[in-house]
């Protein structure tokens, strides 16, 4: 009646219960009485031990429960089972991706930018949150492109004529808004000569880029995943080499940096610490 | 290339493996469960050791007020039905009532949000404190796996209307729902164990 | 949209149509960024793991050196010593054992199913890109002085942020591997007839889905707790390690593993030429060793949790599904009377042996009384515990290398040298022994605790023995190394597809596999060793 995936999952539903109600047991300073009664109704009479460990074997066992219905009720995803479901003698295949697809790249890129942010500061992370909704949104739309119809060429057309309107504009206002940031930044980092030399360097580069484009509108696929893998190292060094520096000091008397940050928990120094293997 | 086919219609896509993102969805859904079963039993046993010890869970000053909890979890049951509207309006190929109930569903959780925001507002907890820790770490975190609800939702409810799933094959939206529910049962957790028996 | 309206008909109408010319398959960096392709996936996870996970096994040399004789031989300054000792078994688990053998389940898994492709294969992309970076900025949270113990705030807010990327990453990884196997098998290849392999990867998979989500929570909760005061003692940063701990002491440390006996049993079916008699017990000890493996009960435990019955229990029932998958690969080679020997199966036998020492260790560890517990220390604390988390990763790591070597002209371009292939696991699982012996020795009878801040737990003399026992894995990592460098080459004659007389249907796949794995379409599958029945039909 029922397979070895829903047996498999069944099996450890009923260890998870087993295991719950033992160690709510042995870790239960109450009476007999109430120590097994507690984990038999979740807490409600008596108590349960150790929590977390109770709560923790109580989720295992419901949630393998719950997967083993779950896998039994699709008859274990069995190949004839799903055959049947789509009305074919055989079930379909999964086909094998054959085009580039960078979004992968990009979100786990944006994902690291999201964590240095998390230590670093909110401009990381809004730059990996910012990332990873552009990574949703165009993964999302690839994948239903790629099941629009069973020729690809058209399901690139399609997802072109779909996305084209909304990726050009906002292409061009993150790149203007990237550009106008980075040089603001030099800008205030340099003295007064470099600014005027940066104000005729800048526009020049961006000649060179335009003419480039113009001569070469069509990247190579590699060229493409090259300057990704620039843009995106380049993202994270920098964040990591913030969360070096520490916060910049902004006007006023120049303090020493500080590795810690106010309201951090005390850190201890390292001739305190135990070790303890194991545990 | 002569007219006829340049006119002629693309062959329809090969039909997809079934079950395959419903398997997927539902490992992920549990997945999420367990990481918030790990929290949430650190936050019992913390506070039961406070209490057991005769002190207060929550600091002086402090309380959570039951009624956006309420209205939240009221909001997290009624996204429920919407979102069951949903499926079974994809399944019917009624595609107007299938957007209505998705945009429904999609309003609810936004609701919720907003009401838990509301909480954070009313409960003055400061968040350097052991419950403060625990209630923003679990609260935010259901926040977040909300927002990835939606989106996945969202997300599907953006396939649905580009036509992959309709009476035959709604898998896209079912597995949406899986995760929706496994939120829904998430937060009826947090309510009790954190807006109701604080 | 009335194109995009176009529902999915049936195969008939679809292949009907003519689509047009298929997209260019990419090369060079595009073809490396932007594949996802399964068996790419794969490669990038098991180089990746090699390349950061080698280092850190140097640092475990570095610190057997440091408890040789900790008052004249300072390898390490106090002010590191602890950090570096967190990135030795953080990285031992993180950055070598867990994508290794996700690489290999990667390349491999989809193949012996029977699929074109792995379930999510954007997924598992991303997956790999996820867990690099995450390892990535994990160490270098320790080069700007985070991690465990660290003095940088940026830098402890780093490592535990790099974690909860790495976990996740894992975690997505385990959800496509699993969905693979449960939900992309070919016709006729029901769960039963799943290569043991693949349902051990799907076992390991589940348990992983079970288990680190309560790792990832920890993660979480720990970065608001150190962001925001350390209210609690888990966000110090000395606090980190200990509410850790529990990834790498037993039962949990052994979801690492589960694959070594699916890898073991799969070898030895097919080195004996045999079909596998006790197929079911050994599937089903496979599900039981993964389901005695959950250990993330022991999250922040008390005493009385770690004396609890039910740790006891765990513990010893672990070794029971080691020692009958063992059997049920002897039963394999008696029962065919023949065994075609060679590096894949020295692998193999290696692997488990290291794991049949390991869960032994487990066991007895496990009973109330063996282990001496000092004053003022808990219960798992002691050096003991090294030694079975050193063993088990050992075997995960054997396994591993043993995969590639077996599958070699899948997951690379050719064959694995055989020679050196049969030093590396003799080494491996030397090694293995000689350097975790010691230390349950040395939990047994010694001063049990690792409690000193300059590494010299145990007894001074099997430190030495420990630190030559290193020495012998990384030798055996070497000679690993060397044997599967032709793998990067392309050979001179044509590779065969099977070289071993496999029953399973990854060696239907040309070597190396094209994308899409399999040429033409796969006959229905009619028992657990399709190939057998195909050279029975001829």
């Amino acid at each position: 009646m029922f397979k070895s995936g829903s047996k498999f999952l069944f099996g450890l539903a009923a260890i998870g219960f087993v295991a719950a109600i033992a160690y709510a047991v042995a870790t239960s300073d109450q009476g007999p009485i109430d120590s097994v009664l507690g984990p038999l109704t979740l807490g409600y009479k008596g108590g349960v031990g150790d929590h977390v460990g109770y709560s923790i074997l109580v989720s295992l066992s419901f949630l393998s429960l719950f997967l083993g219905i779950f896998l039994s009720s699709l008859r274990d995803a069995d190949p004839e089972a799903e055959a049947q479901l789509v009305g074919l003698e055989t079930v379909p295949e999964a086909p094998a991706p054959t085009t580039a697809n960078y979004w992968p790249v990009i979100g786990a890129f944006s994902a690291a930018a999201l964590v240095i942010g998390l230590a670093v500061g909110p401009v990381m992370f809004v730059i990996g949150a910012i990332g990873l909704t552009i990574t949703i949104v165009e993964w999302a739309a690839r994948a239903w492109a790629d099941r629009a119809t069973g020729d690809p060429a058209v399901n690139d057309a399609i997802r072109n004529r779909f996305m084209y309107p909304v990726e050009i504009p906002g292409l061009a206002v993150l790149g203007i808004a990237g550009i106008v940031l980075a040089v603001s930044r030099i800008l205030l980092a340099l003295p007064k000569i470099g600014s005027y030399l940066v104000f005729g360097i800048v526009p020049a580069i961006f000649l060179a880029v335009g003419y480039l484009v113009i001569a070469k509108p069509k990247l190579s696929q590699n060229a493409i995943a090259a300057m990704l893998l620039v843009g995106g190292i380049a993202i994270l060094g920098g964040g990591v080499a913030a969360a070096i520096a520490g916060e910049r000091e902004h006007g006023g008397d120049h303090e020493e940096e500080h590795s810690g940050e106010e309201g951090l928990a005390p850190l201890p120094g390292p001739a305190e610490l135990v070790i303890t293997v194991g545990n | 290339m002569s007219d006829a086919a340049a006119l002629a219609l693309p062959p329809a896509a090969p039909p997809a493996r079934p079950r395959v993102l419903l398997v997927g969805t539902a490992l992920a859904a549990v997945a999420t469960l367990m990481a918030f079963a790990g929290v949430i039993g650190l936050y019992l046993a913390e506070r039961a050791s406070v209490l057991s010890q005769g002190g207060t869970w929550l600091p002086e000053g402090t309380s959570i007020p039951l009624t956006p909890g309420g209205i939240a979890m009221a909001t997290m049951l009624l996204s429920a039905v919407t979102m069951w509207w949903a499926v079974d309006a994809v399944g019917r190929n009624d595609r107007p009532a299938a957007y209505l109930a998705l945009a429904l569903t999609m309003m609810f959780g936004l609701a919720v949000i907003n009401a838990i925001s509301f909480l954070y507002t009313q409960m003055e907890l400061p968040v350097a404190s052991v419950p403060g820790v625990f209630i923003y770490t679990i609260t935010g975190g259901f926040i977040a796996t909300l927002v990835a609800a939606m989106a996945y939702a969202a997300v599907m409810t953006f396939r649905t209307l580009g036509g992959e799933y309709h009476g035959r094959d709604r898998e896209g939206l079912v597995a949406a729902a899986l995760f929706w529910y496994a939120n829904i049962a998430v937060f009826a957790v947090i309510w009790y164990a954190i807006f109701v028996t604080k | 949209m009335a194109v995009t309206e176009t529902p999915p008909e049936t195969v008939e109408t679809a292949s009907a149509a003519a689509p047009s010319a298929p997209h260019p398959q990419p090369g060079g960096l595009a073809a490396v960024l932007g594949s996802g392709d399964h068996k790419v996936i794969g490669r990038l996870y098991i180089v990746a793991a090699l390349l950061l996970g080698l280092p850190v096994l140097g640092l475990g040399l570095a610190f057997g050196v440091e408890g040789f004789e900790p008052e004249t031989l300072d390898v390490f300054s106090s002010d590191v010593a602890y950090q570096l000792f967190t990135l030795l078994r953080v990285g031992t688990l993180f950055l070598l054992a867990f994508p290794l053998i996700i690489g290999v389940a990667m390349v491999v898994v989809p193949l012996q199913v029977g699929s074109r492709s792995i379930a999510f294969p954007r997924a598992a992309a991303a997956s790999f890109w996820g867990w690099f970076l995450g390892s990535i900025l994990l160490i270098a949270s320790y080069a700007i002085n985070g991690g465990p113990g660290g003095g940088s705030a940026n830098g402890v807010n780093l490592w535990i942020a790099a974690m909860g990327l790495i976990v996740a990453s894992v975690l997505l990884a385990a959800v496509c591997l699993a969905t693979t196997v449960l939900a992309l098998r070919t016709d006729g290849l029901s769960l039963e007839r799943t290569p043991l392999f693949a349902w051990s990867v799907a076992i390991a998979s589940i348990m992983w889905v079970f288990t680190l989500p309560v790792l990832g929570g920890m993660l979480v909760l720990m970065y608001v707790d150190h962001r925001h005061g350390g209210a609690l003692a888990l966000g110090g940063s000395a606090g980190i390690y200990p509410a850790l701990a529990w990834i790498f002491r037993n039962p949990q440390i052994y979801v690492l593993a589960v694959p070594v006996l699916g890898f073991a049993a799969d070898v030895f079916a097919t080195a004996s030429g045999s079909r596998q008699r006790m197929r079911g017990l050994v599937q089903g000890a496979i599900g039981v060793f993964g389901a005695v493996s959950f250990g993330a009960f022991l999250a922040i435990p008390s005493t009385d949790a770690l004396d609890s019955l039910l740790v006891v229990v765990l513990g010893i029932a672990a070794v029971v599904p080691v020692l009958v998958v063992a059997g049920g690969a002897l039963d394999a080679v008696r029962g065919s009377g023949s065994l075609k020997a060679g590096p894949g199966v020295a692998y193999a036998a290696a692997g488990i042996l290291m794991l049949v020492v390991g869960t032994l260790a487990g066991a007895i560890g496990s009973i109330p009384g063996v282990l001496e517990v000092p004053e003022g220390s808990s219960a798992s604390s002691n050096i003991f515990f090294l030694g079975i988390t050193h063993a088990v990763v050992v075997a995960a790591v054997i396994a591993a290398l043993g995969g590639i070597t077996w599958w070699a002209s899948k997951v690379g371009r050719g064959p694995a040298a055989s020679s050196v292939g049969l030093v590396a696991p003799l080494l491996l699982l030397v090694g293995g022994i000689v350097m975790t012996v010691p230390d349950f020795v040395s939990g047994i009878v010694g001063d049990g605790v690792e409690t000193q801040g300059d590494y010299a737990g145990g007894i001074a003399a099997a430190n030495v023995v420990v630190a030559i026992g290193v020495a012998i894995v990384a030798l055996g990592l070497l000679a690993a190394a060397v044997s599967l460098l032709p793998l990067l080459r392309r050979p001179d004659d044509e590779v065969p597809a099977d070289p071993w007389g496999g029953q399973t249907l990854e060696w239907l796949a040309p070597s190396p596999p094209p994308v899409g794995n399999f040429e033409g379409e796969l006959a229905v599958v009619a028992s657990a060793e399709p190939l057998y029945d195909l050279r029975e039909e001829k």
